[in-house]
């Protein structure tokens, strides 16, 4: 569905007083999981979703505002494609299919400089006056062999910086194996971003929908 | 036989950072004649990295001291041309290093010349998911892009073979894991079978990779008229019973294996792709050999392309 359309749906739904957190959750979400359903069978390739992420994204921009209350997040992810690899497709989709399933995400983007995937872990952590308890997970991605090993200094420097264990770290891309991922002390790994949010949702420790 | 060497494991070989080896010609033809002479394979591929002509036509790439480059931002100008191979960007480089290579070489093994195909290019120009979104919403400026690369990508390739090299196209954006079939027939097939009729109006072969998976698009891969075909993800015999017995086929001994694997198992993986792959295949690396790939991996693929030939 077209972008354009999906934002002039979503000003109705505001006019005619339905609930905002509704139409994102059963709507926008819930078809941006079937997409994310389809993909994963190959009924739709990477312009299809990258189109519907763009159509969830003009609606959920004009919803979000209007959500009243503590917004029902499962939790938080921070995403972010290693530092000297700029393919940040597979990142882009694994990010929409995890807001899709109702977790708050923080994308540090693509090419990311390595300390700066610990700096955002800790200023998350820090950032828990509240009280908050929510849960806490690290998504990082290369799809070349070439950048895959830095993954692994990512989390050699949260061990230095004392917030390996408050922190669930997945790892994915193309080139990246389960036993990569093991050898580098990664909690999980998807092999596509599907899996991702399973991955996620298992390693949240809520189970899945 | 060929496992896919280029610019990065060769440089790393030879103790050149990988930045010295994609931009400066000298470099680049002595790592990849040596490490030819070390591995002693049968062919040589002139490969610095994907963003060669996209830099050359206005986008700004960024060369890490010892990695592989990369597309920063694409061209920012009102009106995109196509490069002039012999003076923009870093093409002057690689045809340089062709032209030292065949001068060293002469017609001891062919010399594959890599470019990009017109569908990674035009999202190169154009950024890579705003391509890919206007297949569908925006066909049109979809196509105006993939004319444009099209046209550069004609004359580098003339270029190319005045060089004497074979032009070897990498299109890595036209994955089967990343379109559908049906996306590819349309926006990829036409641009790429353009570009092999010129090299053929040449009189010269035309080599086509793609990586990813490839089942979804052998039969259009075969559509190109490309000479040979290099198979990253699939089944060799599976994609030999596809194609029937006719192409050549490339491949595909995994670039995880041997990154990552010891020496037994990528013997035997090149040994089952040769069982597999009938008499018309080069054996390969599925995609280009990982710059950190030891070399005792490479040369257990070259051993067991040798030890095959010989029985």
């Amino acid at each position: 569905m077209k972008p354009e359309l999906v934002a002039e749906l979503a000003r109705k739904v505001l006019e005619q007083g339905l609930s905002p957190e509704d139409a994102m959750t059963q709507g926008l979400a819930a078809g941006m999981r079937r997409m994310g359903e389809k993909f994963t069978a190959k009924q739709c390739f990477v312009p299809e979703v990258l189109l519907a992420s763009k159509a969830m994204y003009a609606g959920f921009d004009i919803l979000k505002e209007h959500v009243t209350g503590p917004g029902r997040t499962r939790g938080r992810v921070i995403l972010g494609v290693v530092q000297g690899d700029i393919h940040d497709i597979g990142k882009n989709i694994v990010k929409v299919m995890v807001q899709a399933a109702g977790f708050e995400v923080i994308d540090l983007g693509r090419n990311v400089p390595l300390p700066e995937f610990a700096r955002a872990v800790e200023s998350d952590l820090s950032d828990r006056s509240d009280g908050s308890d929510r849960s806490l997970v690290l998504g990082m991605s290369s799809l070349m062999t070439t950048t895959m090993p830095r993954m692994g200094k990512v989390i050699d420097l949260l061990d230095k910086a004392g917030l390996r264990k408050q922190v669930k770290v997945i790892v994915g891309g193309a080139p990246v194996t389960t036993g990569f991922a093991q050898g580098i002390g990664a909690d999980g790994f998807a092999p596509d971003a599907h899996s991702a949010v399973l991955e996620i949702e298992r390693l949240a420790g809520q189970g899945s929908r | 036989m060929f496992p896919m060497v280029v610019a990065n494991h060769a440089a790393r070989l030879e103790g050149y950072s990988i930045s010295e080896a994609v931009t400066q010609p000298d470099v680049l033809a002595r790592v990849l004649y040596s490490a030819y002479r070390f591995y002693g394979y049968d062919l040589v591929m002139v490969f610095s990295d994907t963003m060669v002509e996209a830099e050359a036509m206005g986008a700004q790439v960024l060369i890490p001291e010892d990695d592989d480059p990369f597309l920063l931002e694409p061209p920012r100008v009102s009106k995109l041309e196509p490069a002039n191979p012999e003076t923009d960007g870093r093409m002057p480089v690689i045809l340089a290093a062709t032209r030292r290579l065949k001068a060293l070489l002469e017609d001891e093994v062919p010399i594959l010349t890599s470019l990009k195909g017109p569908f990674s290019l035009a999202s190169f120009l154009r950024g890579m998911d705003g391509f890919l979104e206007d297949l569908l919403s925006d066909p049109r400026r979809a196509r105006e892009f993939l004319r444009l690369a099209t046209e550069n990508q004609v004359v580098y390739a003339e270029a190319i073979v005045k060089a004497g090299g074979i032009p070897f196209i990498g299109d890595p954006v036209a994955s089967g894991s990343l379109i559908s079939p049906e996306m590819f027939r349309e926006f990829a097939l036409p641009y790429l079978a353009q570009l092999v009729r010129s090299v053929h109006q040449r009189g010269v072969k035309a080599g086509l990779h793609i990586c990813g998976e490839s089942k979804s698009i052998l039969r259009d891969m075969v559509a190109t008229e490309a000479d040979f075909l290099s198979i990253d993800v699939m089944d060799l015999g599976v994609a030999r019973c596809e194609v029937g017995d006719n192409p050549v086929l490339m491949g595909n001994v995994s670039t995880g294996l041997l990154l990552e694997g010891k020496p037994d198992q990528v013997a035997a993986a090149a040994t089952e792709c040769l069982a597999r792959g009938g008499p018309r295949l080069v054996l390969s690396s599925s995609c280009d050999v990982p710059a950190g790939a030891p070399k005792e991996n490479v040369k257990a693929l070259v051993e067991a392309g040798r030890k095959w030939e010989a029985a």
